[in-house]
């Protein structure tokens, strides 16, 4: 188990900067996951932890120890990788131990490392096949399994799902973090996909344009999002932003015709944005008192939810409809009228540089 | 200990980019940059041979002077040359290009066979390519002049009438070369998104329309790059020259290559032939560098406008 | 008949007409091969099959064919080994390794105008360098010149094949502790033996076909195919018969990769071509 600190660590190609200095300490056990758009430098990031990438400015330290300059195969990372990177011209054994090879590791080790690691991932008798004879699921415990052989400080994932088909993707979720658990590794986990992010990390970093723009637990970063950035890139569907005014009505304060119930009892008048998320709407038939109309313009029924999309007075709307409304929600049609009112308590405040209004 | 390794791997890797690099840096460095700059430096000299050794006199720019006031051979080997990339280019082009487009829509029966056919003269020696035509091209008992005299025609002077000759040694080389830019084409052809010609067969009217607008735009930069390669490497020309006309009759099929030649090695005037080479090679590097020049903006006027 | 199927029938003659076009008059070269002098002097069209040809052009005592097919066969095989390592080493570093960007352009750049400058410019200099050191006529003369004639196709060749590789590959070889020279002989090498194989056929071919240097930098005794068989053609009363023998001889190496690696050539081709 090890900690990684990463410190003010820069990185760019000619004069695009792809990390402008980026700080982050990654505690011992954790599970990290490196999230954000394409484009955010996320898989960067990972390249240069493990050394794949030359850092431009800043340091890489596991336990204390600067390893910037260090070899990619002397850090003592492993990694997994999108394309799995298996060697086509190995067997499955010789993929897995190819690593310990490399550094000598004697024989006695490397085939009981071997065993272990195909017994926990369920690929015995599977050793003397060329990776081309494999399916996908079996290559990327493969690939796992060459990172688990060689007992590393830190495990390095870049999106080493995302080329599984859905249903094997969410299973190998739970079979990979419960893997982690076991082994009580240190994991740096990078992906694009917010489920992947939220269900398996203890921390999310959350990157966009080379700037952490927020670190916390999936919990935190759903409920308390630190800008418009975040509410919008975590939440599926997206979050219901809206532009209006705060002004003071006699001591209660109003976002357009929402009345905000004492959590900012000193926030001062002028453009805010409002984040709302589906779920957190009071809908209802009959109009609701300090609500907004909504015009129905599309329903998606997903099974266990339904979801309307419509425009209200303040812009476009998308309002969850969860299992408690199903009646409601059966007969609805497009083009009717519903009423919807923010429900107390769920609200993000957003100030015109978009960050978050911290509440009171 | 791992930092330790590290140095240890970081040297071997510095080690590694030189030595990987270093054998094809010398032998670019020795066999080509040298010889060019041992050209320039010839081309400033008038050498004579007096028993086997080589005597140097410094006749500073009389070598180009000469090439480019009293020369009649070589720039009559220019003009060839350009008559033959102008002409033997076009017609690999349009033959290649349109036997593609047929097999392409078409299909063709046995293509392995049929690809096997055409290699044949990419890979054969072009010496053999020269022996071959100067056989069948011969006088006497040429399969040209056998099959014209079959219809009571004939016989021709295929090689030796300074008319016809020239004609010849171009139609060799459009044998010769045609199957190649059939199968870049081909391979071109192949490889275009084959959704975008079935909604072009939906939204023109007609194979012709269809080529026209829709074939011919997106196989443009395949077309430019290839007619560009083709025209700077028919500058290449000699093997088949050598063998076929040697050049004549006359000036009929001098080209540059076999006027370097014949200066350096049958009339030994060493000077003047690096003199030759010099202006060949500018010319020629000049010629490559405008080219790049053009398919580049061609091919950033194509992004901008995307 | 529609209109499809006549375009098939149309598009097929005359492509075909082509594929005729090449192999009648090879045809009809190389028949010479078989036939007395007196045949093909006179143009029989069917005449008696003979050997004899060949075994003037081999076996009598004028001939020094079959010390030509040995030389090209040396010049071939060393050139190519040379060109290939060389090649295949320098693609790597050049696509997967942090080179200085003016030593790829330099040796890039150099490599492409060099592939397209007609080669007669420099035979000059090649053989006033070569004499100047006692080397004009030797193998190391011809095998080293042909090397660095063909090292820019077999490296543009190279790059593709090595460039096709997943990087992420190189990359896991790197985390699994692999120094650059390991990745190479390790990883690299044993996947791309097949362009290697393809760039290693074309390589051949091209420096067996070679007619401009060995021209100028062979001696009697290291004279290759093609050089005699353009001595063949110009000598005052040629020998048909024994000038078609050779030039059979000569087109086996292509017939024998046409045959057993059509698809290789083709793909080398093409990847050589478009740069």
């Amino acid at each position: 188990m090890s900690n990684v600190s990463l410190k003010g660590l820069k990185k760019s190609y000619g004069s695009v900067e792809v990390i402008p200095s980026l700080d982050l300490d990654i505690r011992s056990g954790e599970f990290v996951v490196l999230v954000g758009p394409s484009g955010s430098g996320k898989s960067t990031l990972l390249r240069m932890i493990a050394g794949l990438e030359a850092v431009n400015d800043g340091t890489v330290s596991v336990d204390g120890e600067d390893v910037t300059e260090r070899d990619p195969g002397d850090r003592d990372m492993a990694m997994v990788f999108q394309s799995y990177a298996l060697y086509p011209h190995m067997t499955v054994a010789e993929n897995m131990t190819f690593a310990l090879r490399m550094r000598g590791t004697g024989e006695a080790t490397i085939s009981k490392r071997l065993a272990d690691a195909l017994r926990m991932l369920s690929l015995e008798g599977l050793d003397q096949r060329k990776p081309g004879q494999l399916s996908g699921g079996q290559r990327q415990r493969v690939a796992m399994g060459r990172a688990i052989v060689r007992q590393p400080r830190v495990f390095l994932f870049d999106e080493p799902l995302s080329n599984l088909d859905a249903k094997l993707r969410a299973r190998t979720r739970i079979e990979l973090r419960g893997l982690h658990d076991k082994l009580g590794a240190t994991s740096i986990f990078v992906t694009h996909d917010q489920i992947e992010a939220m269900t398996m990390a203890d921390r999310i970093v959350l990157l966009d344009k080379g700037h952490i723009q927020q670190v916390g637990s999936p919990r935190e970063i759903y409920e308390k999002p630190r800008n418009r950035f975040v509410a919008s890139f975590i939440g599926s569907p997206e979050i219901n932003l809206l532009e209006g005014d705060i002004r003071d009505e006699g001591g209660t304060i109003f976002f357009e015709q929402f009345a905000l119930r004492g959590a900012w009892p000193d926030i001062q008048p002028g453009p805010y944005t409002l984040g709302v998320r589906p779920e957190n709407f009071d809908i209802s038939r009959a109009p609701l008192e300090g609500g907004v109309s909504l015009e129905v313009g599309a329903i998606e029924y997903t099974g266990s939810d339904t979801f309307v999309f419509g425009s209200s007075p303040l812009g476009e709307l998308t309002v969850k409809i969860d299992a408690d409304g199903q009646d409601m929600a059966d007969g609805l049609r497009a083009g009717e009228t519903l009423h919807v009112r923010p429900a107390a308590g769920a609200w993000h405040l957003f100030d015109a540089s978009g960050s978050r209004v911290p509440e009171n | 200990m791992a930092a330790h390794h590290t140095e240890i791997k970081a040297r071997r890797n510095r080690r590694w980019i030189i030595f990987s690099l270093l054998p094809a840096a010398t032998l670019f460095i020795v066999l080509t940059a040298f010889p060019v700059i041992n050209l320039l430096g010839l081309s400033f000299f008038h050498v004579e041979w007096r028993e086997g050794a080589a005597q140097f006199s410094l006749v500073g720019l009389d070598n180009f002077t000469r090439l480019f006031t009293q020369e009649d051979i070589f720039w009559a080997g220019v003009r060839n040359n350009i008559i033959f990339a102008v002409v033997a280019v076009s017609c690999q082009m349009v033959l290649g290009f349109s036997m593609a487009l047929a097999v392409k829509t078409a299909g063709s029966r046995g293509r392995a066979a049929l690809t096997g056919i055409f290699l044949l003269p990419i890979i054969v020696p072009p010496i053999v390519i020269g022996t071959m035509w100067r056989l069948i091209m011969g006088r006497e008992f040429g399969l040209a002049n056998t099959v014209l005299g079959l219809v009571g025609l004939g016989p021709v002077d295929w090689l030796g009438n300074p008319d016809l000759a020239l004609a010849s040694v171009i139609f060799v080389d459009v044998w010769h070369w045609t199957p190649f830019v059939f199968l870049l084409m081909l391979a071109g052809l192949e490889s275009l998104d084959g959704e975008v010609l079935e909604a072009a067969r939906i939204d023109t009217s007609g194979r012709w329309q269809q080529i026209r607008h829709v074939v011919l735009p997106m196989m443009m930069p395949t077309i430019v790059i290839t007619l560009l390669f083709r025209v700077i490497l028919s500058f290449k020309v000699f093997d088949e020259v050598y063998l076929l006309t040697s050049g004549g009759p006359g000036t009929a099929t001098e080209v540059v290559n076999f006027s370097i030649y014949r200066t350096f090695f049958r009339q030994d005037q060493v000077g003047y032939g690096a003199a030759m080479s010099v202006v060949t090679l500018f010319s020629i590097t000049l010629v490559i560098i405008l080219a790049r020049a053009f398919v580049q903006r061609r091919a950033a006027r194509r992004q901008a406008a995307a | 008949m529609t209109r499809r199927s006549l375009g098939a029938v149309v598009a097929n003659s005359i492509v075909w007409g082509y594929a005729f076009l090449i192999l009648g008059p090879t045809l009809w070269v190389l028949s010479n091969a078989f036939k007395y002098k007196i045949d093909i002097i006179t143009g029989a069209t069917f005449s008696p099959f003979t050997w004899i040809n060949f075994q003037e052009l081999l076996f009598s005592r004028q001939s020094d064919f079959l010390m030509n097919l040995f030389n090209s066969a040396v010049i071939g095989v060393a050139s190519t080994a040379i060109v290939i390592v060389i090649a295949t080493m320098a693609a790597f570093t050049l696509v997967y390794l942090e080179v200085k960007p003016w030593v790829r352009w330099a040796l890039l750049g150099w490599a492409l105008l060099f592939h397209m400058l007609p080669n007669l410019t420099f035979v000059g200099s090649w053989y006033l360098m070569y004499s100047s050191v006692g080397l004009h006529g030797t193998y190391f003369a011809v095998i080293m010149t042909h090397a660095v004639q063909n090292l820019p196709m077999a490296l543009f060749l190279m790059i593709s094949f090595v460039g096709a590789l997943p990087r992420e590959l190189i990359q896991a070889a790197r985390m699994d502790g692999c120094t650059y020279a390991q990745v190479f002989w390790r990883i690299v090498f044993p996947l791309v033996r097949g362009g290697m194989i393809a760039a290693t056929a074309l390589t051949f071919i091209f420096s067996w076909s070679d007619f401009a240097i060995a021209l100028t930098l062979t001696s009697r005794d290291t004279m290759t195919v093609p050089v005699a068989i353009a001595t063949f053609a110009q000598e005052y009363d040629i020998r048909y018969g024994e000038m078609a023998a050779g030039t059979l001889l000569s087109i086996m190496p292509a017939l024998v990769l046409i045959l057993i690696g059509q698809n290789f050539i083709v793909r080398g081709l093409l990847a050589g071509a478009v740069k």
